[in-house]
């Protein structure tokens, strides 16, 4: 249980940082280390070397532009948290962190390192997707920008060449007073979800729903978008049977069998999911939950 | 586990046959193998590597035929393989069967795998290491489909499979395209 | 580049300087090079909380973080909590009044978080006890005594106990 031997190395800049992924044979980025310390301290993952980034102060940054939030890679999960410009701009987002492990594992854990990191049950990617985030990524050859929706190539894997590292969140601002919920089903409070589901709500002056985003976490290999629930839902009353029409379109998600649940029991788990958290954005779009404190 | 994946070559089933079970041909279309001994006409040796996330797996050990009908184009495959760094064990049992399928074959694999030791814990989930090795035999499938059945030419060693390693799918495609496209002088 | 590393740290008010492998966790750092076994390996990967320890006034989890990463940072572990002449702080003496131990395993990283809870939050209610409590796992008690000593430290402290 503890890691092997590894070279350690930390750079003080991206620059530096990116300078060693380009040449470092076999090595890992370590961030709060919530995710990467448990697999080499259990020897699954046994990286040559370890870059340690906890000391490149231009990755924490929270940046409020007129249009959205950066969120600089390395910002811990209780920073943002606690951020008063993260529970105005992007409360979705500061719901979705309340469901992330322990205070003590989001002291240390950043967004980067669990964006990178891309666990299927993993909260944040799924919020993210549903905020339509942008992830700013950079390597020595230059810098790119991936949409959420083409960050996850697969299990774990996220849209990242060996040599290349996420730098920041870009979330673009939903308006004020809008609708959000998350909501997730877990063992344990903290525990990663079995199914999880993160909703975004604006509603007309008619009182249909104007803008729509849902996605799901625990059900695939990467966080998922419900489009279906969300185009059944745009333009009409969100009534009790609406949402509930419309949330039961989360049962054809794949789903994952393990020994936490069955495939069956996530697609359940991801339709009741999605109604509540449907139902929570819902109440919020329309003013009806009082703000919260 | 039960893993059932399938796909679809544009030649017959006696041809995808001959290939198929050419095992010296088609093992660098194989993502992550590379063959290291041929002990016998139906004992194979070699490495496997397999990234399941952040993890890198390395299996060496053997495969072999089993059962082998060339007339009705099935077989069986008998693999085990021990992981380098003492992380367990996989041992898999696949069964192969060649349908026709208008001109071409349709191919299908039912493989019974089981994980033992650490490498067992890690992957979570069937749905995932269901979701790796589809995306492996696509992979297979295409090298398949643009280098061997293409051309007919037998197709040259590569110095190594692509690995894997630290390389997303999307750009570990691109490499094994552009890699086997090269080793034909096309890239 | 490197295989050992040199750390000056502060634990526990005082400075510390080590040569360490960089591979060695805070915890096994605190446990065998300073010898303060009084921080606890329960899982060695982040869910238990038995190791839990403060960093620059956070509470974390030692056996994720590396000793290297401690270079330069304040770290308080239990053995830090007593006042001069071991006076039990109000947290300490207030799982001694409501029964907040049995086997004592995971009391340590009980009390590493609960000091958080208790420097950022003087009024907390039973709901944000349990919730901050939720990371570290307690077999012996049932939690009870370990919320009934926090709510009554957080009084005490308020009343203006020294802490």
């Amino acid at each position: 249980m503890k890691p092997p031997p590894f070279s350690y190395h930390r750079p003080q800049s991206i620059s530096d940082a990116l300078e060693m992924l380009a040449t470092l044979d076999d090595a890992k980025l370590l961030a709060g280390g919530q995710s990467l310390m448990p697999m080499m301290n259990f020897r699954y993952v046994m990286p040559a070397n370890v870059i340690d980034i906890n000391r490149i102060a231009d990755l924490a940054r929270i940046e409020e532009t007129e249009d959205t939030l950066v969120i600089g890679a390395m910002a811990r999960q209780r920073d943002l948290e606690l951020s008063p410009v993260v529970r105005r701009r992007c409360p979705l987002l500061y719901e979705a962190l309340r469901n992330v492990g322990h205070v003590q594992t989001r002291n240390r854990g950043t967004i980067g390192g669990s964006l990178a990191h891309l666990d299927p049950a993993a909260e944040l990617p799924a919020a993210l997707h549903a905020l339509d985030a942008t992830l700013r990524v950079q390597g020595k050859r230059g810098s790119r920008a991936v949409a959420m929706a083409n960050w996850s190539m697969g299990f774990m894997t996220p849209n990242l060449e060996p040599d290349e590292m996420l730098t920041a969140v870009v979330i673009p601002h939903w308006p004020k007073g809008h609708g959000y919920g998350f909501a997730e089903f877990a063992r344990r409070h903290g525990d990663f979800a079995m199914a999880g589901a993160a909703a975004l709500m604006t509603l007309a002056a008619d009182g249909t729903v104007a803008r729509l985003a849902l996605a799901a976490t625990g059900v695939d290999t990467g966080p998922v978008r419900l489009a279906e629930a969300e185009d059944m839902l745009r333009g009409k009353m969100p009534d009790d049977a609406t949402i509930a029409a419309a949330a039961a379109t989360a049962s054809s998600v794949p789903g994952l069998d393990d020994v936490h649940a069955s495939k069956e029991y996530r697609r359940k788990l991801a339709v009741v999911m999605s109604r509540r958290a449907l139902m929570t954005a819902r109440a919020r779009a329309s003013g009806k939950e009082a703000a919260d404190g | 586990m039960q893993l059932e994946n399938s796909f679809d070559v544009p030649v017959p089933p006696a041809d995808a046959w001959r290939i198929l079970t050419d095992v010296e041909r088609v093992a660098p279309c194989v993502p992550g193998a590379a063959l290291t001994e041929v002990i016998d006409a139906e004992t194979y040796a070699g490495r496997m590597q397999v990234k399941l996330g952040p993890v890198s797996l390395a299996f060496e050990g053997k495969a072999a035929f089993v059962e082998r009908d060339d007339a009705a184009h099935t077989a069986r495959l008998s693999a085990s393989g021990r992981e380098a760094r003492n992380r367990g064990s996989a041992n898999a049992d696949v069964r192969f069967a060649l349908v026709p399928n208008g001109g071409g074959t349709t191919v299908r694999i039912v493989t019974d795998l089981q994980l033992s030791g650490p490498v067992a814990q890690y992957g979570r989930s069937q749905g995932i290491i269901a979701s790796v090795s589809e995306e492996m035999i696509g992979r297979f499938a295409q090298c398949l489909r643009e280098n061997i059945l293409a051309n007919g030419a037998s197709a040259p060693r590569p110095a190594e499979a692509a690995s894997g390693l630290s390389i997303g799918f999307g750009a570990l495609l691109r490499l094994v395209r552009h890699f086997v496209a090269r080793l034909f002088g096309r890239a | 580049m490197a295989e050992r590393m040199s750390i000056l740290l502060t634990v526990n008010g005082a400075e510390v300087a080590r040569e360490v492998p960089v591979r060695m966790t805070l915890a096994d750092f605190l446990r065998h090079e300073l010898e303060l076994t009084g921080t606890h390996l329960g899982c060695e990967h982040g869910v238990c909380g038995a190791c839990t320890v403060l960093v620059d006034g956070r509470a974390v989890r030692s056996c994720l973080m590396l000793a290297v990463q401690a270079d330069g940072a304040s770290v308080e572990t239990v053995e830090g909590m007593a006042a001069e002449g071991g006076r039990l702080t109000p947290l300490q003496q207030a799982f001694v009044d409501h029964h907040g131990l049995q086997c004592g395993f995971c009391t340590p990283g009980v009390l590493a978080t609960l000091r958080e809870l208790l420097a950022t939050h003087p009024d907390p209610s039973e709901a944000d006890v349990r919730e901050w409590l939720s990371g570290n796992i307690c077999r012996c008690t049932g939690y009870q005594g370990i919320v009934d000593a926090a709510l009554a430290a957080a009084k005490a402290l308020r009343d203006g106990a020294p802490s």
